[in-house]
Protein backbone atom coordinates (compact mmCIF):
# COMPACT_ATOMS: atom_id res chain seq x y z
CA UNK A 1 0.00 0.00 0.00
CA UNK A 2 1.35 3.39 -0.95
CA UNK A 3 0.86 6.83 0.51
CA UNK A 4 0.86 10.04 -1.45
CA UNK A 5 1.36 13.31 0.42
CA UNK A 6 0.15 16.51 -1.23
CA UNK A 7 1.30 19.77 0.32
CA UNK A 8 -1.05 22.56 -0.81
CA UNK A 9 0.64 25.34 1.16
CA UNK A 10 -1.78 28.13 2.16
CA UNK A 11 -5.13 27.52 0.49
CA UNK A 12 -8.72 28.56 1.22
CA UNK A 13 -10.85 26.00 3.06
CA UNK A 14 -13.25 25.83 0.09
CA UNK A 15 -10.49 25.14 -2.45
CA UNK A 16 -8.91 22.50 -0.24
CA UNK A 17 -12.36 20.95 0.31
CA UNK A 18 -12.95 20.63 -3.44
CA UNK A 19 -9.51 19.00 -3.79
CA UNK A 20 -10.50 16.58 -1.01
CA UNK A 21 -13.74 15.69 -2.81
CA UNK A 22 -11.89 15.04 -6.09
CA UNK A 23 -9.26 12.84 -4.47
CA UNK A 24 -11.93 11.09 -2.37
CA UNK A 25 -13.85 10.10 -5.52
CA UNK A 26 -10.65 8.75 -7.08
CA UNK A 27 -9.79 6.72 -3.97
CA UNK A 28 -13.37 5.33 -3.76
CA UNK A 29 -13.06 4.26 -7.41
CA UNK A 30 -9.69 2.61 -6.70
CA UNK A 31 -7.90 5.02 -9.06
CA UNK A 32 -5.74 6.62 -6.39
CA UNK A 33 -3.82 5.42 -3.35
CA UNK A 34 -4.17 6.64 0.28
CA UNK A 35 -3.56 10.39 0.23
CA UNK A 36 -2.64 12.86 2.96
CA UNK A 37 -3.21 16.54 2.17
CA UNK A 38 -1.20 19.02 4.24
CA UNK A 39 -2.06 22.71 4.16
CA UNK A 40 -2.85 25.88 6.07
CA UNK A 41 -5.98 27.99 5.70
CA UNK A 42 -6.60 31.73 5.93
CA UNK A 43 -8.81 32.63 8.96
CA UNK A 44 -11.84 30.30 8.79
CA UNK A 45 -14.48 29.08 11.23
CA UNK A 46 -16.00 25.71 10.35
CA UNK A 47 -18.95 23.85 11.82
CA UNK A 48 -19.69 20.11 11.64
CA UNK A 49 -23.25 19.03 11.01
CA UNK A 50 -24.05 18.63 14.71
CA UNK A 51 -22.56 22.03 15.52
CA UNK A 52 -24.53 24.78 17.16
CA UNK A 53 -24.24 28.18 15.51
CA UNK A 54 -24.67 29.67 18.99
CA UNK A 55 -21.07 28.58 19.68
CA UNK A 56 -19.95 31.60 17.63
CA UNK A 57 -19.38 34.32 20.21
CA UNK A 58 -18.24 37.22 18.00
CA UNK A 59 -19.67 37.66 14.49
CA UNK A 60 -17.88 40.92 13.65
CA UNK A 61 -14.83 39.45 11.85
CA UNK A 62 -17.15 37.21 9.81
CA UNK A 63 -19.37 40.14 8.82
CA UNK A 64 -16.41 42.29 7.77
CA UNK A 65 -14.90 39.46 5.71
CA UNK A 66 -11.78 38.91 7.79
CA UNK A 67 -12.88 35.38 8.71
CA UNK A 68 -14.64 32.88 6.39
CA UNK A 69 -17.56 30.84 7.74
CA UNK A 70 -18.26 27.28 6.54
CA UNK A 71 -21.24 25.34 7.95
CA UNK A 72 -22.73 21.85 7.67
CA UNK A 73 -19.53 19.86 7.12
CA UNK A 74 -19.65 16.07 6.92
CA UNK A 75 -17.18 15.56 9.73
CA UNK A 76 -17.31 14.73 13.41
CA UNK A 77 -16.84 17.50 15.92
CA UNK A 78 -18.58 20.77 16.57
CA UNK A 79 -17.14 24.20 15.78
CA UNK A 80 -13.51 25.10 15.27
CA UNK A 81 -11.18 27.78 13.99
CA UNK A 82 -8.53 27.35 11.28
CA UNK A 83 -5.89 29.89 10.34
CA UNK A 84 -2.31 30.60 9.37
CA UNK A 85 0.19 28.59 11.42
CA UNK A 86 -2.28 25.76 12.02
CA UNK A 87 -1.24 22.58 10.21
CA UNK A 88 -4.23 20.89 8.58
CA UNK A 89 -3.93 17.19 7.73
CA UNK A 90 -6.64 15.65 5.57
CA UNK A 91 -6.58 11.86 5.49
CA UNK A 92 -8.16 10.43 2.35
CA UNK A 93 -7.55 6.82 3.26
CA UNK A 94 -9.31 3.69 2.01
CA UNK A 95 -10.53 1.90 5.14
CA UNK A 96 -11.56 -1.09 3.04
CA UNK A 97 -7.82 -1.85 3.11
CA UNK A 98 -7.75 -1.52 6.92
CA UNK A 99 -10.50 -4.04 7.79
CA UNK A 100 -13.08 -1.20 7.82
CA UNK A 101 -11.91 -0.49 11.37
CA UNK A 102 -12.92 3.10 12.04
CA UNK A 103 -11.87 2.92 15.72
CA UNK A 104 -8.36 1.75 14.84
CA UNK A 105 -8.06 4.45 12.18
CA UNK A 106 -8.99 7.23 14.64
CA UNK A 107 -6.54 5.81 17.20
CA UNK A 108 -3.77 5.85 14.56
CA UNK A 109 -4.44 9.53 13.76
CA UNK A 110 -4.27 10.37 17.47
CA UNK A 111 -0.99 8.44 17.75
CA UNK A 112 0.48 10.31 14.76
CA UNK A 113 -0.24 13.65 16.46
CA UNK A 114 1.01 12.53 19.88
CA UNK A 115 4.25 11.09 18.45
CA UNK A 116 4.83 14.23 16.37
CA UNK A 117 4.44 16.44 19.45
CA UNK A 118 6.62 14.14 21.58
CA UNK A 119 9.40 14.39 18.98
CA UNK A 120 9.36 18.16 19.56
CA UNK A 121 9.64 17.54 23.30
CA UNK A 122 5.96 18.07 24.11
CA UNK A 123 4.19 15.54 26.30
CA UNK A 124 0.85 15.23 24.51
CA UNK A 125 -2.04 12.87 25.22
CA UNK A 126 -5.70 12.18 24.68
CA UNK A 127 -8.10 13.00 27.53
CA UNK A 128 -10.84 10.62 28.56
CA UNK A 129 -14.23 12.04 27.65
CA UNK A 130 -12.76 14.80 25.51
CA UNK A 131 -11.91 14.97 21.82
CA UNK A 132 -8.60 15.93 20.32
CA UNK A 133 -5.04 16.03 21.62
CA UNK A 134 -4.05 17.84 24.78
CA UNK A 135 -0.99 19.23 26.52
CA UNK A 136 -2.08 19.03 30.13
CA UNK A 137 -5.35 20.98 30.45
CA UNK A 138 -4.97 22.75 27.11
CA UNK A 139 -6.05 21.50 23.71
CA UNK A 140 -3.45 21.60 20.93
CA UNK A 141 -5.12 19.64 18.09
CA UNK A 142 -8.68 18.85 16.98
CA UNK A 143 -9.82 15.76 15.12
CA UNK A 144 -12.92 15.33 12.94
CA UNK A 145 -13.39 12.66 10.29
CA UNK A 146 -16.03 11.95 7.67
CA UNK A 147 -16.41 8.47 6.14
CA UNK A 148 -18.14 7.98 2.82
CA UNK A 149 -18.16 4.55 1.16
CA UNK A 150 -15.40 3.51 3.60
CA UNK A 151 -13.04 6.23 2.41
CA UNK A 152 -12.18 8.92 4.95
CA UNK A 153 -12.12 12.71 4.57
CA UNK A 154 -11.13 15.62 6.79
CA UNK A 155 -8.68 14.90 9.63
CA UNK A 156 -6.98 17.19 12.10
CA UNK A 157 -5.90 20.74 12.78
CA UNK A 158 -2.67 21.06 14.80
CA UNK A 159 -1.81 24.42 16.32
CA UNK A 160 1.82 25.02 15.41
CA UNK A 161 2.17 28.82 15.27
CA UNK A 162 -1.58 29.62 15.36
CA UNK A 163 -2.64 33.06 16.66
CA UNK A 164 -4.70 31.69 19.57
CA UNK A 165 -6.66 34.94 20.01
CA UNK A 166 -8.91 33.86 17.13
CA UNK A 167 -10.26 30.98 19.23
CA UNK A 168 -11.90 33.66 21.41
CA UNK A 169 -14.40 34.15 18.56
CA UNK A 170 -15.90 30.73 19.30
CA UNK A 171 -16.40 28.08 21.95
CA UNK A 172 -14.00 25.54 20.37
CA UNK A 173 -15.71 22.18 19.77
CA UNK A 174 -18.58 23.55 21.84
CA UNK A 175 -16.50 23.24 25.01
CA UNK A 176 -15.17 25.92 27.28
CA UNK A 177 -11.60 24.82 26.68
CA UNK A 178 -8.34 26.70 26.50
CA UNK A 179 -6.42 26.16 23.29
CA UNK A 180 -2.66 26.11 23.04
CA UNK A 181 -0.02 25.83 20.31
CA UNK A 182 3.45 24.36 19.86
CA UNK A 183 4.75 27.94 19.66
CA UNK A 184 3.19 28.79 23.02
CA UNK A 185 4.41 25.60 24.70
CA UNK A 186 7.97 25.83 23.34
CA UNK A 187 8.27 29.62 23.47
CA UNK A 188 9.45 29.89 19.87
CA UNK A 189 8.13 30.09 16.32
CA UNK A 190 8.43 26.77 14.50
CA UNK A 191 9.34 26.11 10.88
CA UNK A 192 6.17 24.62 9.32
CA UNK A 193 8.17 22.42 6.94
CA UNK A 194 9.98 20.86 9.89
CA UNK A 195 6.65 19.97 11.53
CA UNK A 196 5.19 18.76 8.20
CA UNK A 197 8.15 16.43 7.65
CA UNK A 198 8.00 15.01 11.17
CA UNK A 199 4.27 14.44 10.79
CA UNK A 200 4.72 12.54 7.50
CA UNK A 201 7.41 10.43 9.19
CA UNK A 202 4.97 9.60 12.01
CA UNK A 203 2.17 8.73 9.55
CA UNK A 204 4.61 6.34 7.90
CA UNK A 205 5.50 4.66 11.19
CA UNK A 206 1.99 4.58 12.72
CA UNK A 207 0.36 3.19 9.57
CA UNK A 208 2.88 0.36 9.22
CA UNK A 209 1.24 -1.09 6.14
CA UNK A 210 1.58 2.17 4.20
CA UNK A 211 4.80 3.34 2.53
CA UNK A 212 5.41 6.92 1.45
CA UNK A 213 5.53 6.87 -2.33
CA UNK A 214 5.30 10.50 -3.40
CA UNK A 215 5.53 13.89 -1.71
CA UNK A 216 4.12 16.59 -3.97
CA UNK A 217 4.30 20.33 -3.40
CA UNK A 218 1.27 21.73 -5.19
CA UNK A 219 1.06 25.25 -3.80
CA UNK A 220 -1.52 27.34 -5.65
CA UNK B 1 -38.21 -8.64 6.03
CA UNK B 2 -34.67 -7.59 6.97
CA UNK B 3 -33.19 -5.55 9.77
CA UNK B 4 -30.48 -2.96 9.14
CA UNK B 5 -28.21 -2.78 12.19
CA UNK B 6 -25.37 -0.50 13.24
CA UNK B 7 -22.33 -2.38 11.89
CA UNK B 8 -19.09 -3.09 13.75
CA UNK B 9 -17.03 0.11 13.77
CA UNK B 10 -13.83 -1.37 15.16
CA UNK B 11 -11.48 -0.74 18.07
CA UNK B 12 -13.14 1.05 20.97
CA UNK B 13 -16.30 2.30 19.21
CA UNK B 14 -19.43 0.80 20.71
CA UNK B 15 -22.10 3.35 19.85
CA UNK B 16 -23.08 6.14 17.49
CA UNK B 17 -25.86 8.71 17.23
CA UNK B 18 -28.35 9.04 14.37
CA UNK B 19 -27.67 12.36 12.58
CA UNK B 20 -30.49 12.10 10.07
CA UNK B 21 -32.27 9.73 7.75
CA UNK B 22 -31.59 10.00 4.02
CA UNK B 23 -34.78 8.01 3.21
CA UNK B 24 -38.36 8.24 4.47
CA UNK B 25 -40.65 5.41 5.55
CA UNK B 26 -42.41 4.00 2.48
CA UNK B 27 -39.59 4.78 0.06
CA UNK B 28 -37.89 2.08 -1.99
CA UNK B 29 -34.23 1.43 -1.21
CA UNK B 30 -31.71 -0.61 -3.16
CA UNK B 31 -29.08 -2.84 -1.60
CA UNK B 32 -26.07 -0.64 -0.82
CA UNK B 33 -28.05 2.63 -0.76
CA UNK B 34 -26.84 4.76 2.12
CA UNK B 35 -29.94 5.23 4.22
CA UNK B 36 -28.83 6.98 7.38
CA UNK B 37 -26.06 9.29 8.52
CA UNK B 38 -24.54 8.42 11.90
CA UNK B 39 -22.03 10.26 14.07
CA UNK B 40 -19.62 9.49 16.87
CA UNK B 41 -17.79 12.28 18.69
CA UNK B 42 -14.96 12.14 16.14
CA UNK B 43 -16.46 10.78 12.93
CA UNK B 44 -19.48 11.00 10.66
CA UNK B 45 -20.43 8.09 8.37
CA UNK B 46 -23.34 6.62 6.41
CA UNK B 47 -24.85 3.18 6.90
CA UNK B 48 -25.91 1.34 3.74
CA UNK B 49 -28.97 -0.89 3.44
CA UNK B 50 -28.03 -4.55 3.42
CA UNK B 51 -30.97 -5.41 1.22
CA UNK B 52 -33.41 -3.94 -1.32
CA UNK B 53 -37.08 -3.23 -0.59
CA UNK B 54 -39.42 -0.74 1.05
CA UNK B 55 -38.25 1.12 4.14
CA UNK B 56 -40.96 -0.14 6.50
CA UNK B 57 -39.89 1.27 9.84
CA UNK B 58 -37.30 3.67 11.19
CA UNK B 59 -36.46 2.15 14.58
CA UNK B 60 -33.74 4.60 15.66
CA UNK B 61 -34.93 8.18 15.31
CA UNK B 62 -32.82 11.33 14.70
CA UNK B 63 -30.66 12.10 17.72
CA UNK B 64 -31.00 8.61 19.20
CA UNK B 65 -27.90 6.82 20.48
CA UNK B 66 -27.50 3.29 19.13
CA UNK B 67 -25.14 0.45 20.12
CA UNK B 68 -23.26 -1.71 17.60
CA UNK B 69 -25.61 -4.47 16.44
CA UNK B 70 -28.76 -2.56 17.43
CA UNK B 71 -31.53 -2.27 14.81
CA UNK B 72 -31.73 1.01 12.88
CA UNK B 73 -34.48 0.18 10.39
CA UNK B 74 -36.65 -2.56 8.96
CA UNK B 75 -36.75 -3.14 5.20
CA UNK B 76 -39.57 -5.21 3.70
Amino acid sequence: MNLEVVNLGIISFKEAFSQQIQIHQQVVAGLKTHTLILCEHPHTITLGRQAKISNIIDYKPIKNGEVDLIVGLNRGGDITYHGPGQLMGYFIFDLRQFNRDLGWFLNRIEAVLIDTLVSFGLFASTRKGFRGIWIGENKIASIGIGIDRWVSMHGFGLNVNTDLNYFDLIKPCGLNVKMTSMKKCLGKHLDMDLVNNELVKQVNSNFEQVKLEKYIYAEV
Amino acid sequence: MAKVVLPELGEGIEKATVSYWLFKVGQTVKEGDEIVEMATDKAVFNVPSTTGGILKEIVAKDGEEVKVGQVLAIID
